[in-house]
């Protein structure tokens, strides 16, 4: 669970964008107060936050940074904001196109499953 | 600058980023994102608009400065409730930890503050929601400090060295706040 939020702030010494968020992570029987939510990418200027699942959104947020990172144009700013933005949503809806139901927990009762999604007996 | 929101449509069954734009309930001036679940989000859009009310910038077309972050900060502090019915000096048991903050200059290297934040009765320095270790004290970053809906902002290195005259201040935010953030 989370809040934050990005705003953008003007004054004398130009525009600046900020990002702010809380640092907890729950929802699996925890809390855990010590998470980052907001990431800085390779490419300079950009941050990135995330709230949802944390399951999908920490892979994506590696994801996007390994991109960004492995593609020079992309990294140093030669590539226009909004042509990185096109090359992030195709990272993405690639991505998440490939999520596929467990088979081995397709079926399963609830012990099951929880069986297979934490390792325990 | 640019701020994106990156959302699932349905209508495409894709992912895109959406452009976020100025929000007339806060002002046409103030562009801002706010994400999140739903209580705390909608407590949080509700404190920040009645905080900007009470300091009589509202719907002016005006930016926001820190305001976000201060109300972040007020609802951060507050104690704890699972309560269905929020009570207004609570803030919802699934948020918590220091808050994190980061900030780009246009054309600029991002940089990500770190936060004098109290909790459980002491005060420490953390960054990116991490508790930072004491031979950390010399972060090459700025310093946010919170003192109730004051905010400020120190250049890197500068509490560390113990000396309160010669801190650099860079930024101050200080405002009287909503009464609905005032503890009980």
């Amino acid at each position: 669970m989370t809040i934050g939020a990005a705003w953008i702030s003007k004054g004398p010494e130009g525009e600046s964008l900020w990002m702010a968020s809380d640092s907890r992570l729950s929802g699996d029987g925890n809390v855990w107060d010590a998470c980052p939510k907001l990431m800085s990418l390779p490419r300079r200027d950009a941050v990135m936050g995330f709230s949802g699942s944390t399951a999908h959104a920490y892979p994506l947020l590696l994801q996007f940074a390994n991109a960004i990172g492995g593609h020079r144009p992309a990294a140093d700013g030669t590539m226009k904001f909004f042509d990185l933005a096109g090359f992030l949503e195709r990272v993405v809806n690639t991505m998440m196109g490939q999520i596929e139901v467990d088979r081995a927990i397709v079926g399963a009762q609830q012990g099951q499953l929880e069986f297979a999604t934490y390792g325990t007996p | 600058m640019v701020l994106r929101a990156l959302r699932y449509r349905g209508s495409t069954s894709s992912w895109r980023f959406e452009r976020v734009r100025s929000r007339n309930f806060f002002g046409p001036g103030r562009v801002i994102a706010i994400f999140g679940d739903g209580k705390p989000r909608n407590r949080f859009i509700y404190l920040l608009h009645r905080y900007l009310e009470d300091c009589g910038t509202l719907a002016q077309d005006i930016s926001f400065k820190l305001e976000p972050l201060s109300i972040m900060a007020a609802m951060l502090s507050l104690p704890p409730s699972s309560a269905q019915r929020l009570p207004m000096n609570r803030r919802p048991a699934t948020i918590g930890g220091a808050p994190q903050v980061f900030r780009v200059f246009a054309g600029a290297q991002s940089t990500a503050l770190a936060v004098q934040w109290s909790a459980g009765g002491r005060t420490r320095v953390y960054l990116q929601g991490r508790e930072t270790f004491e031979y950390e004290r010399n972060l090459d970053v700025p310093l946010v400090t919170f003192n109730d809906l004051r905010v400020e902002i120190y250049a890197p290195r500068q509490l560390a060295r113990g000396n309160n005259s010669h801190l650099i201040r860079l930024m101050v935010v200080n405002r009287a706040g909503p009464a609905a953030l005032e503890p009980a």
